[in-house]
């Protein structure tokens, strides 16, 4: 491991991302380039010569994107980072000319969120079974265990409504006159 | 089940019109952001995310077609629907800027 890496560690929304755009571009300002982001708001960066590189994140699953995806991002000037759980992540030196979006339009933001809210939707039924149904269980030694599993589905379910909730707001701030 | 009526897709967004527009030839994605900015002289420009997306919808609604893959760039062409959707979209613009220009020029 050289010791030009370094660990940072820095929680952001999902309804956010811009905000993890800015702080990216910041550390860049910096001199620390991102080298991979991980899950948990973990990031590794390599200490390098400060430059204004703006970041971009998409939201799309891994079975979507293809060599076309990629291309289509090189041909605009946009350098590839990484992904993590579906975020990709793409940056490009600030003053190169070209825009510094990858989404133009209005449409095409929200569309990137209800990909994230799609794909959040398809854990939704084993929470809900899990918090419905497993109470219904009689009580015997292993009362406690699903009490447990139970009590934490709905923490989780409580958790993603309100994500949930956050990216839909998010999508209606988006729309336009 | 009969296709979507072309009216259905009206009116376009400013990317996708363009996006039509630009397809009257094959181009691959690149080609497509390029001649945007030509044709809207500058006052359009579609990333990268955003022309991604709309190649998937289009497609996927035969509104354009793959003409050519390679060296992992897709080349698309508007297809007979897609220049329906097109002719469509530009007789509504006209009534549009027609009726604007004549309001304001009484004030």
């Amino acid at each position: 491991m050289s010791e030009d890496l370094i660990n940072k560690s820095k929680w952001f929304w999902a309804w956010a991302d811009d905000k993890e755009e800015a702080w990216l571009r910041a550390n860049a300002n910096q001199g620390l380039h991102l080298v991979q982001a991980r899950p948990f708001g973990l990031y590794i960066f390599r200490r390098g010569i400060p430059r204004d590189v703006v970041y971009r994140l998409d939201y799309i699953s891994s079975l979507k994107k293809d060599d076309h995806y990629f291309q289509l991002f090189k041909d605009a000037n946009w350098e590839y980072v990484g992904e993590m759980m579906g975020w990709q992540y793409w940056r490009k030196e600030a003053a190169d000319g070209s825009s510094d979006e990858i989404f133009t339009d209005s449409e095409s933001k929200m569309k990137k969120y209800r990909r994230l809210l799609g794909f959040m939707a398809i854990f939704l039924p084993v929470l809900i079974f899990n918090v419905t149904n497993l109470g219904d269980i009689p009580s015997d030694g292993r009362t406690f265990f699903f009490t447990g599993v139970q009590l934490l589905s709905f923490a989780l379910l409580l958790f993603y409504s309100y994500a949930m909730l956050r990216i839909g707001l998010r999508i209606s701030q988006l729309k336009r006159l | 089940m009969a296709g979507k009526d072309f009216t259905e897709y009206l009116p376009l967004t400013e990317s996708t019109y363009y996006i039509l527009l630009a397809l009257v030839e094959p181009l691959h994605g690149y080609g497509v952001m390029q001649k945007t900015e030509t044709l809207s002289s500058g006052t359009v420009s579609i990333g990268p995310g955003t022309l991604y997306g709309a190649f998937t919808t289009l497609e996927k609604e035969k509104l354009i077609m793959l003409v050519k893959e390679e060296e992992r760039r897709k080349s698309y062409i508007l297809t007979e629907k897609g220049k329906k959707v097109l002719a469509g979209q530009i007789h509504r613009l006209e009534i549009m800027t027609r009726c604007g220009k004549t309001i304001l020029s009484k004030l």
